[in-house]
């Protein structure tokens, strides 16, 4: 069974690590819902949704992965063949960007040549003040700035975008992005920029230190 | 109480379990009469002389007698009579109580402890006031014939919030002294149905009808969920659910109570569209909602009472009017609750109805033929009941019969046992020191003497599914949560786990920096693990997340200790995404209702959950460890048995699903993997019912299978349970491709699950759908398959969406059904040759 002839199918995989808001973020975009406490995906799910850019319809099919450490064996089982991957992380939290960076090398080496990727900073809600602009003040809780995100983002060819599931901001955005980037692919897909992921500042390094501690226990299962 | 006095047996007490209890009562009264004694003395000529000094006593005789040694006497030997009569009636009454307690330790020492939980609950009964329960039965009686009548009212302008009720429920129950809980239920439940039924004049002043409220409300979810033993929904929040008020729906006529909600929900109807604003309390019942709910959707729409239904496992039903979801769409509540009962009778009491309804037959028949389903419901249950009663009466019977031989029995095994290690003396006594192993008190020793009563009971459930009150008792047995139990064992590893969680905060200033031994690391990367999921584990449950007053239940912290215990007491394995849900579903078992048999503690449900992970759950062999890891630890052995279950399995007994899914290019594998992982829990064509029948099949012992499965030879039962055994001395070779314990489970549960939903499947034809369909999905997949469908084929509407949902789950009596098929087909050793053909 195939699908009316102006939708192309678009087959999109979700990376991150867990507690990001890679569900909410699709359940925001897919049905335009949030859900507080939103249980935790196990293996994956798979939704769909129509997006009309321009002239064209795109039909994501999107494959919500687990972000637990542990699972991320079973990852390639789903960014196989995918021409999209979204790769989140939460602004609050600096150790999903280091997770981040992990998928988007992991992305580079093992998917197919030609995806699009997009990293997405969620939770952008959360550094938000009262009056609806970011929160600069020493209590903000953001801990991932946007330029670290747009410097990731630059380096390895990505795009980039910083997203609030809760409260729907730039959530389409995201969506509309990839498809309008995918017929363009392949002007990007070998970009050299890739597999510099030393960092630069020294946010970066502290970063890093703790990237190594999460490798040092977590590293026992992977290996299969 | 009263009933003992007229039996007279006064035999000699020789039974030992109860003597305990004497030993207890004894001192206890001495102890009072004792004290009683002390007051008497005081206030006695006497005066204590003995506990004064020599030169006091001196004083006193002096003062008080003259130094008259007569008159001394005199009056001490009046207060020794006086003290010694007073003995006497108390030994009299002491005697009286030991014989009423004898008497009652006789009658109990030949029962069963389920049949002395039995009595001890009807004494309970008894105890509660008998005249009000007749009175508010008959209230209800008039009720309903009020209904049959179709004169129901519903007020209109009373809005009831669930403070008004819980306002009123302090003031209309009294609280009889020790009966307080049940009987305030009642009075609750009694409040509900006022506003709804009859009492347009109670509106002026609530609290003075609330005296005279007559009860129909919770008969009419309890009719319906009697059928199924469950316990009556609790409607309201405030009742306990575990409050029993299963014996309310005795004297109910289950099929009047019904067709009178019907009614009730019809004229509400009516009401509604006359008045929009009206808010009302009628509380559709969780059972009645989800049977009906296919043909009268419009029910779920009336339903907009501000408080809140909670169905029997503490699910949210309504869950728009309390949550902060911003829901855009017309999205339905999640059909966590809809009820499968035992026999799936539900299935056609529900299309029954819809035919009923829907040819809009003249009412009284509509009645009558209602009444004769739901007796027809009822007798089917309570048959099943009765089986269970017996069984498990059976049982324990049996288990008491063989104590003496057992316990004889055991004393040899000890005796053998002291010889075998102070001697050497090895000669081949290993035999019946294995046949003497103790397991579980009601479980396996059986069947060293009769092997009856364990095909009755694999047929049972095989049958119905464990009756939900002995579930709590059955798993905790099967699960070997047990025997693994050590006690105080768990307090150690909620202790530790305090520690170091108490290490980390005091070390850990910020992230980057902290310096622990890799274990601990290890550990604390579980413990944030965990504490992201913990709020996320059953968000909709009442036991979980208290949405009413914004705090997390009583099951959360469970779970959390439960969880933290875990990863310190199996570092190795850790935990693993999942884990919460399973452990929240164990955890659901706590507060459910168990009329008779054992209240399961935090503790037990540890165990059950440790005996999940280590006996039930499949075990692979990882050749390069040599050692066994659980399933979620070896994906790639599981990705290579998916291959086999796909491409030779499901080509070979469903192959009309096999070329549909080649044909849509649908990777089955991928999907089942997640069924694997998340062990059938949330998935959408499974409710939770059927979750815990799906996991009574798993939890049953090895062993039963050989007895109801004549084809799998016992020498192979043998060899597998002789491997498990020798875990420590692995032989690379012979276990690299050992099959893990209920491995063939697992196979038969997935190619049965597939095998019920095949129509389906072939009829949605579409990989998109079909994907959506299968995959594990953490929202309500119904929208999607609803709006989906909507285009493309003929015209549904947002009513049809619950009959969406109830078509797409499966029934327990079909998934058994295949299950035995497959489960006699698929044999390790073909397993092990695909397994070594793949390679």
């Amino acid at each position: 069974m195939s699908f009316p002839n102006p939708t192309t199918s678009v087959k999109l995989v979700l990376l991150g690590e867990a507690a990001v808001g890679k569900s909410s973020l699709v359940l925001r975009f897919v049905s335009n819902e949030f859900q507080e406490n939103k249980e935790p995906t196990i293996g994956a799910a798979f939704l769909t949704q129509k997006c009309t850019i321009g002239s064209k319809v795109i039909k994501y099919e999107i494959w919500d992965t687990a972000g637990q450490e542990r699972f991320a064996s079973l990852a390639p089982m789903y960014y196989r063949n995918a021409q999209a991957a979204i790769v989140v992380y939460d602004i609050t939290k600096p150790a999903s960007f280091i997770k981040a960076r992990h998928w988007v090398k992991e992305l580079h080496e093992q998917a197919s040549k030609d995806i699009t990727i997009a990293l997405v900073g969620n939770k952008y809600d959360l550094v938000k003040n009262d009056s609806g602009e970011e929160d600069d003040s020493e209590n903000s809780l953001r801990k991932v700035s946007i330029e670290e995100g747009q410097n990731l983002a630059d380096e390895e060819g990505i795009l980039f975008f910083e997203t609030s599931a809760k409260d729907g901001f730039n959530v389409n955005e995201v969506f509309i992005g990839i498809g309008n980037h995918i017929p363009e692919s392949n002007n990007n897909s070998n970009n050299p920029l890739g597999g510099n992921s030393n960092g630069n500042n020294e946010g970066r390094i502290d970063l890093t230190s703790n990237a190594n501690n999460i490798n040092r226990s977590g590293g026992g299962e992977c290996a299969c | 109480m009263s009933s003992n006095k007229n039996n007279n047996l006064l035999f000699p007490l020789d039974n030992n379990e109860e003597d305990p209890i004497i030993r207890h009562t004894q001192p206890s009264s001495s102890s009072a009469s004792s004290s009683s004694f002390a007051n008497h003395i005081t206030f006695n000529g006497g005066d204590n002389l003995h506990q004064l000094k020599t030169s006091q006593i001196l004083k006193l005789i002096q003062l008080k007698y003259n130094n008259d040694p007569i008159e001394l006497i005199k009056q001490l030997s009046i207060d020794v009579l006086k003290k010694e009569s007073e003995l006497i009636v108390e030994r009299q009454e002491n005697f009286l109580y030991q014989q009423k307690l004898i008497k009652l330790c006789m009658e109990f020492s030949n029962l069963s402890t389920l049949e002395i939980n039995k009595r001890i609950n009807d004494m309970d009964h008894q105890l509660s006031p008998p005249s009000q329960l007749n009175q508010d039965s008959k209230i209800v009686q008039s009720l309903i014939n009020e209904a049959l009548n179709d004169k129901l009212v519903s007020n209109n302008n009373n809005s009831h919030t669930t403070s008004s009720t819980k306002d009123k429920q302090r003031v209309s129950s009294p609280a009889p002294i020790q009966l307080k809980s049940k009987t305030t239920t009642i009075h609750e439940h009694d409040l509900l149905p006022i506003d709804s039924a009859t009492s347009s004049n109670s509106m002026a002043s609530p609290m003075a009808s609330i005296q005279f409220a007559p009860p129909p409300s919770i008969p009419l979810s309890s009719s319906i969920g009697s059928l199924d033993y469950y316990k009556p929904n609790t409607n309201t929040l405030m009742s306990s659910p575990s409050s029993s008020t299963h014996w309310l729906s005795k004297w109910f006529n289950s099929s009047e109570d019904l067709s009178s909600s019907i009614l009730a929900k019809k004229s509400l109807k009516e009401n509604s569209l006359n008045d929009d604003n009206s808010t009302t309390i009628v509380k559709v019942p969780v059972e009645l909602e989800s049977m009906s709910s296919p043909i009268i959707p419009e029910l779920s729409a009336l339903d907009t009472s501000v408080s809140v239904n909670i169905d029997k496992y503490g699910f949210f039903n309504d869950l728009n009017n309390i949550t902060t979801t911003t829901v855009t769409a017309t999205s339905t509540p999640p059909p966590q609750s809809s009820q499968t009962p035992p026999q799936t009778e539900s299935k056609g009491f529900a299309d029954s109805l819809a035919i009923l309804i829907q040819n809009k037959i003249p009412l009284n028949q509509t009645i009558n033929q209602l009444k004769q389903i739901s007796k027809n419901h009822d007798l089917t249950n309570l048959q099943i009941e009765n089986e269970w009663d017996e069984l498990i009466r059976d049982i324990n019977r049996d288990f008491y019969k063989h104590q003496q031989d057992r316990e004889e029995k055991y004393h040899a095994y000890n005796f053998k046992r002291l010889n075998y290690f102070t001697t050497g003396n090895r000669n081949n006594d290993n035999q019946s020191f294995n046949n003497l192993e103790i397991f579980g008190l009601m479980g396996l020793n059986l069947l060293k003497f009769d092997d009856t009563n364990y095909v009755k009971l694999i047929n049972l459930i095989y049958k119905s599914g464990i009756l939900i009150k002995y579930r709590n008792l059955l798993w905790f047995e099967f699960s070997n949560g047990k025997n693994l139990c050590v006690n105080g064992e768990y307090q150690q590893l909620i202790n530790k786990s305090h520690q170091i969680m108490q290490k980390s905060e005091s070390s850990e200033i910020d992230d980057e920096n902290v310096e622990v031994d890799d274990v601990n690391a290890g550990i604390l990367n579980n413990i944030n693990q965990i504490n992201l999921d913990l709020h996320r584990t059953l968000p909709r449950n009442y036991y979980f997340n208290n949405l009413i007053e914004l705090k997390p239940g009583p099951n959360f912290y469970k779970l959390k200790r439960i969880l933290y215990s875990f990863i310190i007491y199996k570092p190795e394995i850790g935990y693993y995404q999942g884990m919460n849900k399973l452990v929240g579903n164990l955890l659901l078992l706590i507060n459910q209702p168990t009329i008779t048999t054992l209240i399961l503690k935090e503790e037990d449900i540890f165990w059950i959950f440790i005996g999940i992970i280590e006996e039930i759950l499949p075990k692979y062999y990882n050749s390069s460890l040599k050692t066994y890891q659980l399933f979620y630890q070896s994906f790639s052995n599981i990705q290579l048995d998916l291959k086999i279950i796909n491409h030779v399995y499901l080509k070979k007994y469903i192959p009309t699903l096999y070329k549909l899914f080649s044909k849509l290019n649908i990777d089955v594998e991928i999907i089942i993997i997640n069924w694997w992982l998340s062990l059938f829990i949330d998935l959408n064509f499974i409710d939770l019912d059927l979750w815990f029948k799906i996991f009574d099949i798993l939890l049953i012992n090895n062993y039963y299978e050989i007895v109801t499965n004549g084809e799998k030879t016992i020498e192979n039962e043998n060899d597998e349970v002789n491997a498990d055994a020798d875990d420590k001395d692995i032989n690379n070779n012979q276990h690299e491709f050992d099959i893990p314990n209920n491995l063939i489970k697992f196979f038969s549960i997935t190619l049965s699950i597939l095998k019920v939903l095949e129509n389906q499947l072939i009829n949605l034809d579409s990989y998109e759908l079909i994907y959506k369909f299968l995959s594990y999905s953490t929202y309500d997949i119904t929208n999607h398959l609803h709006t989906d469908t909507e285009g493309s084929t003929n015209t549904t509407n947002s009513s049809n969406t619950s009959a969406i949902i109830d078509k797409f789950k499966i029934k327990y009596s079909d998934l058994i059904k295949h299950y035995q098929y497959f489960n006699k087909r698929i044999t390790k050793v073909d397993i092990l040759n695909y397994r070594k053909s793949l390679k």
